[in-house]
């Protein structure tokens, strides 16, 4: 039977010390990650110290680095981890990121799931009512819209890969925005608004740097990011737009809208926002505004390049009929429905 | 030395919903102690459904429906005023649940969805898509936050301290920090789930080691219906992975290798429906008589696709991925090779529908302070066999029940007290893994161990295998006193943890095998060539087996038949 | 060979040094390129923001754009090929088509499906003959330690950017560094994310990011750092000098666009490539190449 090489990033409490161990494990295919991790620790080193319990991709408890990628090492097959091992066919395992390690890979989750807390992810029905004999009623729609985000297991890996948790604690992160997202949209719960208002503030959903990196690291489907936007959107829809993501969403299109590009000259004053408060703001770009005329990059972006003219009269008629649109059908929810339904079919 | 009033052992459906229903009065002191975080716990990854005679999706069910389903599913030896209350409650509890904001699925107009499921004569299977458990331990963990429970989370409960059948509290050790504690409280609840890791085919988790189970009978608490383990007919290929029954419930096939559907010959009424032990025991037949398939011939196929793309997308998601990602099989395509896995432990810790824990073959004495509730107790309304959507029914009823009564009662009891001398036992367990250079590794012990109980203590039983099997099991346990491990750090040993667990899985084995020997009759899960037939004439009790120098010592007890509401239901035959 | 083309909105705004090598390679290699002067701005995932249904529907013209002209599409921007797929994804849901080509039919445009966007970085991989590359490297970059900076939409989500099919693409800056005879240097940030989302809301953050990624390739050695998206391209050279502040390093790390550094390596001249175009300069990683 073939012998696979894996590297693993250890760390050591008693010694305080990081330090990285080869094993060479015989792996039969079909075998998953977690299979070589328990051959190595039943039958070479126990002291290989790690979580796991379903072995399913249930629990949550598995999540490692495999290859520099957070995945569920229970769910990776051997032999896909091979197609990304590095030159030398030697697979890398390492702890999840963003959080501190306690021993080889098992880190301390408290961080992680601190933030489950600080977005109030929990059903908060209408208060002082009594709820009804039976169930609420839920409509189908409403399910199937957010159910997909709340096949969540909690396992971390959206966060590990996260490039904005990695280095801002202050950020909610995919999975708690993600969960926010599943009481946002759950008809049975009040605080509707209230949600949005908290999650449009500091460390919530325009601070997602828009990556990927949970999507692509998510074991489950539920698409973190997706429903980072997609509570932009409904943020927005509601009505609060007092920030910055909003003012820059507006601009950008209101450029695209008038040249069929991007208007690079007037997107950073108009994302700022015509305000007292975005005055420091705006000198602050002036640094940065010298050194674009050095290198005479602001003349050409002052041109203010844009599409042909029968290009531009078309956006123009386009961004009209959408905005006509909005009045009758919430494409928005169509979008993103679209979305949620193509996108889950690829696994 | 820390001290509650109330303390739960295991945070899995069980154990939180109980400590919610304690935590309803904020004058008391309530804990968790967990040796997983509680979102890790085995509940998540039951599938299919929760039972419920809601009737949203049929005029025809009643709460005494579901309860004779569930008393001619667990053949007959199913308690039936446990069974009853179980059976009322139902509803309650669903929409308690509903209401908490669960993610159940739903019909069009917006009320919960039913479906079928084997053994129930009426859909009323609520469901969250095929991820239920998942979604009920979600909502409880939920409101756990919202409540502010104090949990201890990743903290290993050794031993359960009684001090004259009453309990005390229990020895912990701290998983992050390698100390042990001792944790005082006057009532002291077990929701640590089952003990299926003993079997090499299994859909259970790592952690489903029967701790809790061991330590009642440890402490001197007789275990009961041991003998009687499920063996779930769809485990994948292999690993016994669960593929859920609600694949059944929405329209798959079972096939041999002559591609036919063979549950006609075993259940001609019910099809794939039938109960699970039915099934079980059919295809490990076929297998047996060479109809098997793959490489092996150790599997038959369940076949997905008459249930039709876009349903097996909505409604069965994860069944297709768990095909996809475990056995490289699409069974949009393809029939999934499936096998007979070790599921559900009918057995454990003996209570009655109070949670209270009881000796129930002496005058059904209470064990003051000690309650238990879900899958590690035997209360009993699963009897003999259990039927699909009753255990996260049970978890939530009767942690619900138990939570009341430790709310109601644990004013009235005495103060306990845990001693330094209570934690020797455990610390001396734990010192000796520390420090032994013996030869006997613990995979190794495992190993065998879990190939012995699925071959000889399975499907199939009989005297000749089962003497065997406890031979086997006592030289093992002799060799266990000569292991040693690697790991002696006191950070995160999980090393020692597999090491204490291997102790718990040699000492519930034994209690199985000698209920399954004594117990001369087939009956739900326990199934004998040699004693074909379910025998009431001599075998219509409970076993109840108490810890004693050499081994097990077994009494039996009655059968429950007062429910309160309605006549019993009599022993008939068990068809389908 | 015929293309369409879509620069994108920054390669005709703030980094023209994009458009000008783009249009001299493509020339060099015999590539022609038909502009679609008439498509509009992908939006970024920035219109989506508030608009899904509108950033689909102006991407979706895009798309129909080029399948009018019955060429294949090509793109030169990492966020562009990101949106352009991620748009195409959605698009395969046939009633959502419907509703996008109500907006188009007016224009006479329908959208069918049939155009598959790609980035100039794969197209050199996987178009041109096989060698014939090779054959143009005139002056291979040996001198030079590159480091690839991807962009994220050209990596992520892997499902829409044809991985399964092309799983070199996992790797085609690798490749190309490597083609023009360069070393490639390995570092943790060339996967991550530059942080140019979030420049304007959240400033701190994503100049930290920039800061440590550039930060990073600079200790492991790289002369410089090459991308397939001139919005990272913006932050990493335009923001370069505030990102060093906010990480608290000296930077100078000069930042290549893909079509420069095939130019380079083709031997076409550095002013032809808008070398002189860059905020941090580029001067002293030409002479280490001995091109100037």
């Amino acid at each position: 039977m073939p012998q696979q090489k894996f590297r693993i990033s250890r760390y050591d409490p008693v010694q305080d010390r990081a330090y990285e161990e080869e094993f060479d494990v015989e792996v039969t295919p079909g075998q998953t990650v977690l299979d070589a991790l328990n051959l190595i620790k039943w039958e070479q080193d126990g002291t290989l110290s790690l979580r796991m319990s379903c072995r399913h991709a249930i629990c949550g408890s598995c999540a490692i680095k495999v290859n520099g990628q957070s995945k569920l090492a229970c769910q990776t097959q051997v032999d896909a981890a091979q197609d990304r091992a590095d030159a030398n066919g030697v697979i890398a395992i390492g702890p999840m990121g963003a959080q501190t390690v306690i021993k080889d890979l098992v880190v301390d989750t408290t961080k992680f799931m601190s933030q489950f807390e600080r977005a109030q992810t929990w059903l908060q029905p209408p208060e002082g009512q009594d709820p009804p004999q039976r169930e609420y009623r839920q409509s189908k729609d409403s399910f199937d819209h957010w159910s997909h985000a709340s096949s969540c297991i909690h396992c971390g890996a959206c966060y590990s890969d996260c490039t904005v948790a990695e280095i801002d604690d202050n950020f909610l992160g995919p999975a708690a925005l993600a969960k926010a997202y599943r009481f946002v949209m759950d008809d049975r719960d009040s605080q509707h608004d209230e949600r949005l208002e908290m999650l449009s503030g500091s460390g919530g959903i325009w601070d997602c740097t828009r990556c990927y990196m949970c999507v692509q690291a998510c074991p489950k489907d539920v698409l973190p990011m997706d429903a980072i936007m997609e509570l932009r959107t409904e943020a927005i829809k509601s009505g609060k737009t007092g920030n910055h993501g909003t003012r820059h969403s507006k601009a950008f299109a209101g450029g695209v809208k008038k040249r069929g590009r991007l208007d690079e000259a007037t997107l950073p004053v108009l994302s700022a926002g015509i305000r007292p408060g975005a005055i420091p703001e705006l000198l602050g770009y002036t640094p940065g505004a010298i050194r674009l005329l050095r290198s005479r990059k602001l003349f050409a972006a002052a041109k203010r390049h844009g599409a042909s003219k029968e290009g531009r009269r078309e956006i123009k008629r386009i961004f009209e009929e959408v905005e006509d649109q909005k009045h009758h059908d919430d494409m928005d929810a169509v979008a993103f429905e679209t979305l949620h339904e193509e996108a889950l079919k690829a696994h | 030395m820390l001290q509650h009033d109330v303390l739960i052992v295991g945070s899995g459906l069980a154990g939180m919903r109980a400590a919610l229903e304690v935590a309803e009065d904020p004058t008391l002191d309530v804990a968790i102690v967990t040796k997983v975080h509680p979102l890790r716990s085995h509940s998540g990854a039951a599938q299919g459904g929760i039972a419920a005679s809601l009737s949203n999706s049929t005029d025809q069910d009643s709460w005494e429906l579901h309860m004779y389903d569930t008393v001619k599913g667990g053949d007959f030896l199913v308690d039936q005023n446990a069974a009853e209350i179980m059976s009322r409650e139902a509803p309650e509890n669903i929409f308690e649940l509903e209401h908490m904001g669960c993610a159940f699925s739903r019909y069009d107009d917006g009320r919960i969805a039913q479906r079928n499921f084997g053994g129930h004569t009426e859909p009323r299977a609520v469901y969250a898509a095929d991820r239920t458990g998942h979604a009920l331990l979600t909502v409880l963990f939920e409101q756990l936050l919202k409540r502010g429970v104090k949990v201890y989370s990743e903290w290993y409960a050794l031993d359960l301290v009684l001090k004259d059948d009453v309990a005390q509290g229990i020895v912990a050790y701290d998983i992050l920090t390698g100390q042990i504690e001792t944790i005082s409280a006057r009532a002291v609840m077990f929701g640590t789930g089952g003990y299926g890791r003993a079997f090499r085919v299994t859909t259970n988790a790592f952690a489903s080691t029967g701790d809790g189970v061991v330590m009642a009978y440890r402490a001197g608490v007789p275990l009961q219906d041991m003998e009687f383990m499920q063996f779930h007919p769809t485990g994948l290929q292999g690993s016994g992975i669960l593929l859920s029954e609600a694949a059944r419930g929405e329209g798959a096939h079972l096939l041999n290798s002559d591609g036919k559907r063979f549950m006609e010959d075993y259940a001609a009424g019910r099809m794939e429906l039938a109960p699970r032990d039915i099934i079980a025991r059919a295809e490990q037949v076929e297998i047996n008589e060479g109809r098997g398939v793959t490489e092996g011939k150790d599997c038959v196929f369940m076949d997905l696709r008459p249930i039709g793309e876009e349903r097996i997308r909505y409604a069965l998601p994860s069944v297709m991925h768990l095909a996809k990602d475990f056995a490289g099989i699409d069974p949009l395509v393809e029939p999934v090779p499936i096998q007979p896995t070790a599921h559900y432990s009918m057995g454990g810790i003996p209570c009655d529908i109070n949670g209270q824990v009881r000796y129930k073959d002496q005058d059904d004495k209470p064990v003051v302070g000690f309650y238990a509730a879900g899958e590690c107790s035997c209360v009993s309304v699963h009897g003999a066999n259990r039927l699909g959507t009753n255990s996260l029914l049970e978890a939530v009823v009767f942690g619900r029940r138990t939570g009341r009564a430790i709310r109601e009662q644990v004013k009235d009891l005495q103060p306990a007290h845990v001693s330094e001398a209570d934690a020797e036992r455990a610390t001396t367990e734990v010192d000796r893994f520390m420090t032994a250079d013996g030869e006997e590794k613990v995979g190794a012990i495992r190993s065998q161990l879990r190939d012995l109980l699925m071959e000889k203590c399975g499907v199939f039983r009989t005297d000749g295998l089962l003497t065997e099997a406890m031979n086997e099991i006592k030289e093992m346990q002799s060799r266990f006193e000569n292991v040693s491990i690697d790991d002696h750090t006191k950070t995160f040993n999980t090393d020692l943890l597999d090491a204490i667990e291997l102790g718990h899985m040699l000492e519930f084995s034994e209690v199985i095998v000698a209920g399954a020997l004594a117990r001369r009759e087939s009956r739900g899960g326990h199934a004998r060539t040699d004693h074909a037939t379910r025998d009431d004439e001599n075998w219509y009790k409970h076993t109840i087996a108490y810890k004693d120098e050499d081994g097990p010592r077994l009494t039996y007890s009655e059968v429950n038949m007062q429910p309160q509401y309605r006549d019993p239901y009599p022993p008939e035959e068990r068809k389908y | 060979m015929k293309y369409a083309f879509w620069p994108g909105c920054v390669a005709r705004g703030a980094a023209p040094e994009l458009y000008k090598s783009t249009l001299a390679v493509a020339k060099h290699i015999g590539i022609e390129l038909d502009e679609l002067e008439a498509a509009a701005c992908t939006g970024a995932g920035i219109i989506s923001d508030a608009d899904p249904y509108l950033q689909d529907v102006l991407n979706a013209r895009t798309l129909a754009i080029a399948e009018q002209k019955n060429l294949p599409l090509m793109d030169i921007c990492s966020t562009c090929i990101g949106v352009h797929s991620l748009a195409r994804e959605k698009l395969e849901n046939l009633d959502y088509r419907a509703r996008i080509n109500e907006r188009l039919a007016p224009e006479g445009l329908e959208y069918t499906g049939t155009v598959e966007p790609r980035h100039l970085l794969w197209i050199i991989l996987e178009d041109l003959e096989e060698g014939k590359l090779k054959h143009l490297i005139r002056k291979p970059l040996e001198e030079l330690k590159l480091g690839p900076f991807y962009g994220c939409y050209i990596l992520r989500p892997e499902r829409v950017l044809g991985f399964d099919k092309h799983p070199h693409r996992r790797r085609s800056l690798e490749a190309v560094i490597e083609l023009v005879g360069a070393t490639t240097v390995t570092y943790d940030g060339m996967t991550k994310c530059c942080g140019f989302p979030i420049l304007t809301s959240n400033k701190k953050n994503s100049l930290t990011m920039t800061g440590t990624h550039l930060a990073e390739a600079t200790d492991k050695g790289a002369d410089a750092l090459v991308t397939p998206c001139p919005l990272c391209h913006l932050n990493l050279d335009a923001q370069q000098a505030d990102a060093a502040k906010v990480v608290d390093r000296k930077l100078d790390l000069p930042i290549l666009h893909i079509p420069q550094l095939l130019g380079l390596a083709m031997g076409l001249e550095p002013e032809d490539l808008g070398m002189n175009r860059h905020v941090v300069d580029t001067q002293p990683l030409l002479e280490k190449a001995h091109i100037l």
